[in-house]
């Protein structure tokens, strides 16, 4: 009965700190009294349920899900099997690492105006997206590797483990809390930047390309709700990405605490 | 009947900063515990380790006809994400043989809970059964009694004893009388010789 009195208690207080928030939001429109600069939360809802009505809209949220989704799984899947490739091996750690800096370091825009000119539109924010979280997932995995107590795989050699009972029950449980937290960093970050390349980009089903219309068009109602989708869609991700890393993690029989959500960026 | 298992070490020279083992030549030919003492710091760890493949040595060579070794290290190195069982059955297959081997180590009902929840003791014991669940040829047994207490010990040390008769155990304790009551093959480690412990120990015991 408990859990549920505090899980109850907990929608209540997430509630009022919404309402809170858009009573605030509404003082303002108030004070500003200009729709263009701040529209209301009436005038952003209107919008929101007439763009619902239109198939447009649900195929422009699908086409960038499907775009930022797959930079996002590449990455994941690539930074890993990356990050143990250059665990195995030192130099080739050091011969990327000035790369990977590199990439950290430049601004969405550059790589958005470059990779344009090598790859089709459409592709573009596949690709920033990639490079955008490549870096996280990759020092994360790697932290994660070079964390694994030398305790335990000297257990795992004394009892005769196979490589692959090896990385079952010691790599994959010790490198899992850093993988999470570079997960849970990453997919925000796909998004931001996924979102920012279809601006520079405008691939012709995008919700880069509407945002950039709201912009000549001044609908700034419009782009409240497309950066509200684009928000809600990013945490929807985030929650069944932990979900389904969790589900995994139970099947394997491995029990893990979520250290914190702050990655190694 | 299980075929004798031997160990030999001829030769063999190991060390870190300074030498631990030199030109170390010994041969272990009967089955059954032996208790291995010495100061801290003189090896008998690295002695463990060497013996289960973990380290090599650096001349000479050892040899055994042991197709399993059993380790309990000095730390219990348990996986803190598995259950007590599903640590245990990381070694062997059978469950109820595990099962089995908690209850008579004195732990009930521990198999679903995680290792962390359980006191020093308890999962002192764990490690323990983990070495006796994978029947290794060989029984290397670092320090395996710390943190339990003295009634339990008296009640699993028979256990010990019987499931490791037939086998090569080799047991590092720090304790004189410990080691006295275990077996009668009690031997301190100094200066790279395995000697039998003086009978002069067991009165002064070791400082």
């Amino acid at each position: 009965m408990k859990p549920f009195i505090t899980q109850n208690k907990k929608y209540i207080r997430q509630t009022a700190i919404l309402f809170v928030w858009l009573l605030l939001w509404q003082i303002l429109c108030f004070f500003v009294k200009k729709q263009v600069l701040v529209p209301s939360p009436l005038s952003v809802g209107k919008a929101f349920l007439s763009l619902c009505r239109e198939y447009d809209f649900w195929l422009t949220l699908s086409a960038s899900l499907c775009r930022i989704l797959t930079g996002y799984v590449l990455c994941v899947l690539l930074g890993v099997l990356f990050a143990v490739f250059c665990h195995k091996n030192k130099l080739v750690h050091a011969f990327f690492q000035p790369a990977i800096q590199a990439i950290k370091a430049t601004p969405v825009v550059s790589f958005s105006i470059l990779v344009l000119l090598w790859v089709k539109t459409d592709w573009v924010p596949v690709v920033i997206s990639f490079l955008m979280v490549f870096p996280i997932i990759w020092t994360n995995t790697m932290a994660g590797i070079s964390q694994t107590q030398v305790q335990y795989l000297e257990m795992a050699k004394a009892y005769g483990f196979s490589p692959f009972k090896t990385l079952r029950y010691v790599y994959v449980p010790s490198v899992l809390p850093y993988f999470v937290s570079a997960s849970h960093t990453g997919i925000g970050m796909a998004w931001k930047a996924g979102i920012a390349a279809e601006v520079i980009c405008t691939p012709a089903v995008s919700m880069g390309k509407k945002i950039y219309e709201t912009k000549i068009y001044l609908e700034t109602p419009q782009l409240f709700v497309w950066t509200i989708c684009a928000i809600a869609l990013s945490m929807v991700l985030e929650k069944l990405f932990l979900k389904l890393l969790h589900h995994i993690s139970k099947r394997m029989g491995i029990f893990y605490e979520p250290q914190n959500n702050t990655a190694i960026s | 009947m299980n075929p004798k298992i031997t160990l030999q070490f001829h030769n063999v020279t190991f060390g870190y900063h300074k030498p631990l083992l030199e030109q170390f030549t010994f041969s272990f030919e009967k089955q059954g515990i032996y208790c291995l003492l010495g100061k801290s710091g003189c090896g008998k760890t690295t002695f463990l380790k060497l013996i289960g493949g973990l380290l090599l040595p650096q001349s000479g060579v050892i040899e055994h006809t042991a197709k399993k070794i059993s380790f309990l290290f000095q730390e219990n190195r348990l996986l803190p994400w598995l259950t007590v069982l599903d640590n245990l059955l990381l070694v062997t297959k059978d469950r109820a043989y595990c099962i089995s081997l908690l209850n008579e180590l004195g732990l009930w009902g521990v198999e679903h809970k995680m290792p962390s929840t359980l006191s020093g003791g308890m999962q002192r014991r764990v490690a323990l059964a983990k070495a006796l669940a994978y029947d290794g040829d060989i029984f290397l047994l670092d320090e395996p009694f710390t943190g339990i207490d003295p009634q339990t010990k008296q009640h699993i040390l028979p256990f010990v004893q019987k499931k490791t008769a037939q086998k090569l155990c080799i047991l590092v304790t720090h304790h004189v009388q410990e080691a006295r009551c275990i077996s009668s093959s009690v031997y301190t480690l100094e200066k790279s010789t395995l000697q039998p412990a003086a009978p002069s120990l067991f009165v002064e015991g070791y400082s």
